[in-house]
């Protein structure tokens, strides 16, 4: 890395820590974030509706859903334009665009919900990368009216955790991914389909049982009157209480992640996926794991994730390493990259167990760096199976010869995963590490290995598959079509921009943190 | 008891004055046997009566709402008609209804038993609706029968089926045993007391002291209700029952007879029983986790849809009971049977969507088989997704309304501090999605067993589409309906 960069991303930082923003004025429709959110249901209404008989049918369907993911893309960036003439500083409030209706009253359910400047960047995120699945999807043959309305069921799901702002919505949510995930992997996966969709619906079923207790126990033992997260985040827990919640959050959360030792279902259910749900998988369910140890773990348990940092940072570097190694070893490209994420979400705990701003600002940049990063490889890998049908390094190499276009994206997708400055990645990794160096030095210390290794797996595999001697097989390769190199061009282009100027998102989730650190014991700075 | 209070009872005259003129009407219209049109008319007369007597009952009981806004008590004790009385009177004639379309066309295998079948429901209906309303031992005992012996000769309605015939026996010997057990605790209960009158029985109780003959009672009294509600240790029968009997049979035996008997349950436990709420509370508490343990394990391994859904009934007689394990405390009372209400209401609009798309599964491929439904969404989408988003509701998936269901009781258990209890019935909610699930697995497999698009008539739509407006909207309005079961529950404390 270059010192310049160096220097750039401190000032990024030091901008970060002195941040002093007016408070905010708007007069901003209140409907948006509903729109964002159910949006999709609509499109799913619509697709259900459609004819499903011939070839044209089908074209309809997937413009049908093109449009209904670009909307909430359109709307979740134009709504926010304050954020990019002002950076950020219309968030520098709290939330923004709230909704509040009474809902179960009797139980003081609301639904409410709203935008602050850690679910924003997250919100952006998946509104991205569904539009881009739906692109990626254009090819889908099979079923195909119920995969997208399965899609943007899902859809709805997703942008809802991010948004919800009462607990009790949360976790209905946070359930409506399960199911149409589960029919994703076990109709339209590879050859282990079936293993893998059980398998990832035991642990999301045992991870959400985690969080309906947590939820109750917390519930009652606020008072039993109300779910609103911005009064449970406040309520007086016993010390040993707050604890045994805690655990129950990050039980449900670490699964989701995927922390080790609960990651297996992960490889299983990535690999088995089809192309775009992988990207989904990857690039936004897993961020759900994460902003939920954000949101509630830390906003919630500070004193407990400090008395349990430790632990937390274990594993942490248990997941970085584990996951570095696996990746190292594999053979299908797929699952490479599946065990780079467990490695990558590591990076994640590491900055909640650092617990002060730069770092915890590094883990939720790090889940929108990840989730656009891992998108692209999983599309890449995508790419070239739809190309060779197969996901073995083994059997693929010299592949730059023929496919010179993909080569290049390949390789600015891996440097980016890698880490390498320039990209969005390096950024939150590096906020990460600072934060978190001068918490643990011997765990940072370690997980730093995780980089270098990072580096070594991916730069392996791409010499591996794209440099070497062309094999007999794969002479008559050729480059993607536009629509491909289209979205794959678009998403690293968002890589780099951010990469460039990180100082958009990091000002943007500090003012979403700043209630957070504030409750932190000893300050968090 | 005067001629102007019978005006409290015409929910009921409504009723079997309903189900007389369908089976009389039934037998006139059917003179010929084996013709095909007189099959038809016979039925088509006793499907529309039998509506539109469910419906005129529902007026009546509308009307009575209206009219007297305090309970009352026109049989001085023995018949009150409060708020929790109507509420359950009102879903068990939705109820009726709904198994009526369920039925409507496979009663055609009843033949020249139609309207026999339609108006057994109604009679069976008006049983549980006294049930509703009873007060005192010797009424409920015999309201009690009045349902169960309909009941019995309904599940072995096809008695030319091995399965059917076996599972009305089986029914008959579990109901006797559990009826003698129960008629041994009233027995008991009205020695110890001298009264039959259960309010006055509470008095009685709450001026002595706790003798064990009194805990036998209460023991005997709870074992020999849970037969009905299908909870440990009288749940044996519910398996085979599903399994044997027809299928809008065993809807109707899932569904309504089911209700009966926590209208009965919740009645006898907050009235005559009501001064040994901790007795029961603990009690209580335990046969609920075991019931819905064992419920969902069994399930586990079942490849019969209608067995699989016995056992699953099972377990969610587990959790409504721990609705009732809240109501064991003064204050978490009205939260707790607030909870099962809501549950009863919920649970069998469920039940009676999921029966109606498994008895379309049965009609096209002639099978209840797990397996024999493989890929049917390729051949009938609507059907394969109003089935699988039923089967995801009894799971407890939101934003689905039986997921509220759940919750609510989940909340109320909790809150009654019967934490251990919520947590196995969690764990257990875990285990439940698996074979549900496994259902809609098969129904969305890519290789389909072979076959033609399912035929479904207007009828078995019409109960699919109410099905389906209770579990999808209804979640978006579930506070009204939380709202009216609580205030059904604080009435049932109004003495």
């Amino acid at each position: 890395m270059t010192l310049h960069m160096l220097v750039t991303v401190a000032a990024a930082v030091n901008n970060i820590t002195g941040a002093t923003a007016p408070p905010a004025t708007s007069s901003a429709p209140q409907f948006l974030v509903s729109v964002i959110v159910w949006f999709p249901l609509l499109g799913a209404l619509v697709v259900m509706l459609l004819p499903n008989r011939g070839e044209q049918d089908h074209g309809n369907i997937r413009n049908a859903a093109l449009f209904f993911t670009a909307i909430p893309l359109v709307v979740a960036f134009l709504a926010n334009f304050s954020t990019w003439t002002e950076l950020g500083v219309a968030y520098s409030g709290g939330f923004k665009f709230e909704e509040n209706y009474k809902w179960l009253g009797a139980f003081g359910a609301q639904y409410h919900v709203g935008l602050d400047g850690i679910s924003l960047p997250l919100v952006w995120l998946s509104t991205i990368l569904f539009f881009v699945a739906v692109l990626a999807s254009m090819g889908q043959k099979k079923r195909v009216k119920e995969y997208f309305v399965l899609l943007l069921v899902l859809d709805v799901g997703v942008t809802g955790v991010f948004t919800a702002m009462d607990l009790f919505l949360f976790f209905i949510f946070w359930e409506i991914e399960l199911i149409p995930m589960f029919l994703l992997i076990l109709i339209w996966g590879g050859p282990r389909r079936s293993y893998a969709a059980w398998k990832f619906l035991l642990f999301t079923i045992g991870a959400s049982a985690f969080l309906l207790l947590g939820i109750l126990i917390l519930y009652f033992k606020a008072g039993g009157t109300t779910f609103d997260m911005q009064t449970l985040s406040q309520a007086k827990l016993a010390p040993e209480l707050a604890a045994v919640l805690f655990w129950l959050f990050f039980a449900c959360f670490a699964i989701k992640l995927p922390a080790f030792p609960l990651h297996t279902w992960l490889p299983d259910a990535h690999v088995e996926a089809p192309t775009p749900v992988s990207v989904l998988l990857a690039g936004i369910l897993l961020k759900m794991g994460g902003y939920g140890i954000i949101r509630i773990c830390v906003g919630f348990f500070p004193g407990a994730v400090q008395k349990y940092s430790l632990a937390i940072l274990t594993f942490a570097v248990v997941s970085i390493l584990w996951g570095s190694f696996a990746a190292l070893v594999q053979d299908d490209m797929k699952r490479l990259v599946a065990y780079s994420s467990v490695a990558h979400m590591g990076f994640v705990l590491l900055g909640v167990a650092a617990l002060n701003t730069i770092a915890l600002n590094g883990a939720v940049l790090q889940l929108f760096a990840h989730g656009l990063i891992t998108g692209c490889l999983f599309l890449l890998v995508g790419l070239i199976y739809d190309r060779t049908h197969t996901r073995s390094i083994k059997e693929l190499g010299g592949l730059a010869q023929k496919t010179p276009y993909l080569a290049v994206a390949w390789v600015v997708a891996a440097f980016a995963s890698a880490g390498l400055p320039g990209f969005i990645g390096f950024i939150a990794e590096f906020e990460i590490f600072i934060g978190s160096f001068s918490a643990h030095k011997v765990g940072t210390f370690l997980a730093v290995f995780g980089v270098v290794l990072s580096a070594g797996y991916l730069l392996w595999m791409l010499e591996r598959v794209f440099f070497g001697a062309l094999k007999e097989a794969w002479h008559k390769l050729k480059d993607p079509g536009p629509l491909e190199l289209g979205y794959m061009v678009g998403m690293l282009t968002l890589v780099f921009l951010f990469g460039v100027a990180p100082k958009v998102l990091t000002q943007l989730i500090n003012y979403g943190l700043a209630p957070l650190t504030s409750r932190i014991p000893g300050g968090g700075a | 008891m005067t001629v102007n209070s019978l005006r409290f009872f015409l929910p009921e005259i409504i009723m079997v004055v309903t189900g007389l003129v369908v089976v009389l009407g039934g037998l006139v219209l059917e003179r010929d046997r084996g013709m095909a049109r007189d099959g038809e008319r016979a039925r088509m007369f006793s499907g529309l009566v039998g509506l539109v007597g469910c419906a005129a009952a529902l007026g009546a009981l509308y009307w009575l709402i209206i009219q007297s806004r305090s309970p009352v008590d026109p049989m001085s004790g023995t018949f009150i008609m409060d708020y929790f009385a109507i509420y359950m009177k009102g879903i068990l004639v939705l109820f009726a209804m709904v198994t009526i379309l369920v039925g409507y066309r496979f009663s055609d295998r009843f033949r020249p038993h139609q309207s026999e079948f339609i108006g057994l429901v109604l009679l069976a209906t008006v049983g549980g609706m006294f049930m509703a309303s009873a007060r005192e031992m010797i009424e409920l005992y015999v309201a009690l029968e009045t349902l169960s012996i309909s009941l019995y000769v309904m599940v072995a309605f096809n008695k030319r089926e091995r399965l059917s015939s076996e599972a009305g026996f089986k029914y008959l010997i579990v109901g006797a045993a559990s009826s003698a057990v129960l008629l041994y605790g009233l027995a008991i209960l009205y020695g110890l007391t001298g009264r039959t009158d259960l309010v006055a029985v509470a008095q009685v109780i709450s001026q002595g002291s706790n003798s064990p003959a009194l805990m036998l009672a209460m023991v005997l009294v709870i074992g020999g209700l849970s037969f009905k509600i299908g909870a440990v240790p009288f749940h044996q029968w519910v398996p085979d029952v599903y399994q044997g009997a027809p299928t809008p049979v065993t809807a109707f035996v899932s569904v309504s007879s089911k209700a009966a008997g926590w209208g009965l349950l919740l009645r006898v436990l907050t009235t005559g029983l009501l001064p040994m709420s901790h007795q029961w509370q603990i009690y209580l508490a335990v046969v609920a986790a075991i019931t819905m343990t064992l419920g969902n394990v069994t399930a586990l391994s079942q490849t019969s849809a209608k067995r699989l859904l016995g056992y699953s009934s099972i377990a969610h007689a587990g959790y409504i009971l721990m609705g009732v394990v809240a109501m064991g405390n003064p204050d978490t009372a009205a939260l707790g049977l607030g909870a099962i209400l809501f549950y009863l209401l919920v649970y069998g609009l469920t039940n009676l969507a999921t029966f109606a798309g498994i008895q379309a599964v049965e009609d096209g491929v002639g099978s209840d088989d797990i397996e024999a439904m493989a890929g049917l969404s390729r051949r009938s989408g609507g059907i394969a997704m109003t089935l699988s988003i039923s089967l995801l509701s009894l799971t407890g998936i939101p934003p689905l309304i039986g997921f509220f269901a759940k919750f609510f009781v989940f909340l109320a258990a909790v809150q009654a501090g019967f934490a251990w209890l919520a947590l196995v019935a969690v764990i257990n909610s875990a285990v439940s999605a698996v074979y549900y699930l496994r259902i809609v697995r098969s129904l969305y497999q890519d290789e389909a067993a072979a076959g033609k698009p399912l035929r479904v008539g207007p009828a078995l739509w019409t109960a699919l589409g109410v099905g389906m407006t209770s579990i999808l909207p209804l979640a978006i309005f579930a506070n009204v309906f939380v709202e009216r079961a609580q205030k059904a529950a604080q009435a049932i404390f109004l003495r």
